[in-house]
């Protein structure tokens, strides 16, 4: 399996989301998560264990540096792995809707924990203003990305993993 | 029921689950960093300093192919300096105010402005709109403490919630969770401002409420500063600027809508009060 490739798709998500994506923005705050739409397509690929090790991972390394609380990007990923790898072996790997889909209900499930816990915090976010501005394009583009993100994996990945399935079953 | 308890994989996410949300429990209030994430942050610091310079020189490459002339140079140095100026003019407005007051009273306490500062870079910032965290490259062993103020050149960025040992989290004055208490420069009315939730705009504002006098006092222009009560922040460090007065406060209780001295989104140095014997 080409793990490097792996490894340097985990490490260019992780940049992304954590740091380019806060340098350059896109329109406002609005931003795909990437490191959301990985963990979902390995999940898809990879089952739900591997893809929820690798969310939970990513996820704690993000909140360990960056957020405030930590705890809930790990949970968030974690969570999003195990929902990708709902549909591992149940679909065609060619299949792009289920991945798409996934990420897209990750997203806004990740964004509506993390706003619950910001009114926990003390903030009143105006729920309706934010949904229509920040959470719609958010799991619009997440949902985006990991189409594209799918794409690249099963044309790079899946070969390989099948392959590895393969042996097993002998 | 029995057979997920027995069942390995769905017993492992469930105690992670938990493990999970009980971190995020005992970290949603400031901390010194425990020791795994202290470890861990110590290991990966150095690549997420370099991995943030990087990331900085390629946006400054693009930045700079539609910003290369010279006027485009010259404008950015004449605001740089524009700034300087009115922050120096300022300071000396605010001591002059001081020093009458002080006079009038006889009753000289000190001063502000004599602090022991340690700059740091800032290395990451928060994603998404939930809070405002800004990760910077000093920690305990710089002697950093959580609840120490922290300012830019332009004024204050917010304080330190968590601290690691070569690097610390802070929580900025624009996350909506952050209240801060103030004086209105030219009335020297004391009220608060805190976050606002922004999502639409990348211009992050602040609310100002509890102003106590009659609204018409206050103008857009006004320069809003630390008033040190609470002790959690320094008097006299520059916040904001009145932008929009609101009228309508019995509905909202918003008095006005404040922008930040500080370019929240172009921070790249800032200084560290680590003598302020505050609250905070």
């Amino acid at each position: 399996m080409r793990k490097w490739l792996l490894v340097l798709s985990l490490l260019l998500a992780f940049w992304l989301d954590t740091i380019f994506f806060n340098l350059v923005g896109l329109y406002g705050m609005m931003r795909p998560d990437v490191m959301l739409a990985v963990t979902v397509s390995l999940g898809v690929l990879m089952g739900p264990a591997p893809a929820a090790a690798i969310g939970f991972g990513m996820g704690l390394l993000a909140d360990i540096f960056f957020n405030k609380i930590v705890g809930l990007t790990a949970l968030t990923y974690m969570l999003s792995g195990v929902a990708g790898g709902l549909f591992f072996h149940k679909f065609y790997a060619d299949n792009l809707v289920i991945p798409t889909v996934t990420a897209m209900a990750c997203s806004f499930l990740k964004e509506h924990i993390l706003l619950i816990a910001s009114v926990i915090a003390g903030a009143r976010p105006p729920y309706f203003l934010t949904f229509a501005t920040y959470i719609i394009p958010c799991f619009l583009l997440t949902g985006g990305v990991c189409l594209l993100i799918h794409l690249f994996f099963k044309k790079n990945l899946y070969r390989q993993l099948w392959r590895q399935e393969a042996i097993k079953l002998e | 029921m029995k057979k997920s308890f027995t069942n390995k994989p769905v017993l492992i996410m469930v105690i992670a689950i938990v493990l999970l949300l009980v971190l995020a429990f005992f970290s949603a209030s400031s901390r010194t960093i425990p020791w795994l994430e202290n470890a861990v942050g110590v290991i990966v610091r150095p690549v997420q300093t370099f991995a943030f310079k990087a990331s900085n020189s390629i946006a400054g490459f693009f930045s700079n192919l539609f910003n290369t002339t010279d006027a485009d140079l010259e404008n950015a140095r004449l605001k740089q300096q524009l700034a300087l100026f009115e922050q120096t003019k300022l300071d000396y407005a605010e001591l002059a105010k001081e020093n009458e007051r002080l006079r009038a009273l006889l009753n000289y306490s000190g001063s502000i402005g004599d602090f022991e500062y340690v700059t740091a870079k800032v290395i990451g910032r928060s994603s998404g709109v939930w809070f405002d965290t800004l990760t910077i490259n000093i920690g305990r062993s710089r002697g950093i403490e959580v609840g120490m103020p922290v300012i830019s050149g332009d004024g204050l960025i917010g304080k330190v919630t968590d601290v690691g040992l070569n690097w610390c989290k802070v929580t900025s004055i624009i996350d909506s969770t952050v209240t801060v208490a103030v004086t209105v420069e030219r009335t020297r009315d004391n009220c608060m401002v805190r976050g606002v939730f922004n999502t639409a705009s990348s211009a992050s504002k602040l609310e100002l409420y509890y102003l106590p006098t009659d609204l018409t006092d206050l103008v857009p222009g006004d320069i809003i500063m630390t008033s040190g009560i609470g002790g959690i922040y320094p008097k006299g460090i520059r916040v904001g600027t009145v932008e929009e007065v609101m009228l309508d406060t019995d509905t909202s209780g918003i008095n006005a809508i404040v922008a930040p001295s500080v370019d929240f989104l172009h921070l790249e140095e800032v200084m560290v009060i680590t003598d302020f014997g505050g609250a905070g």
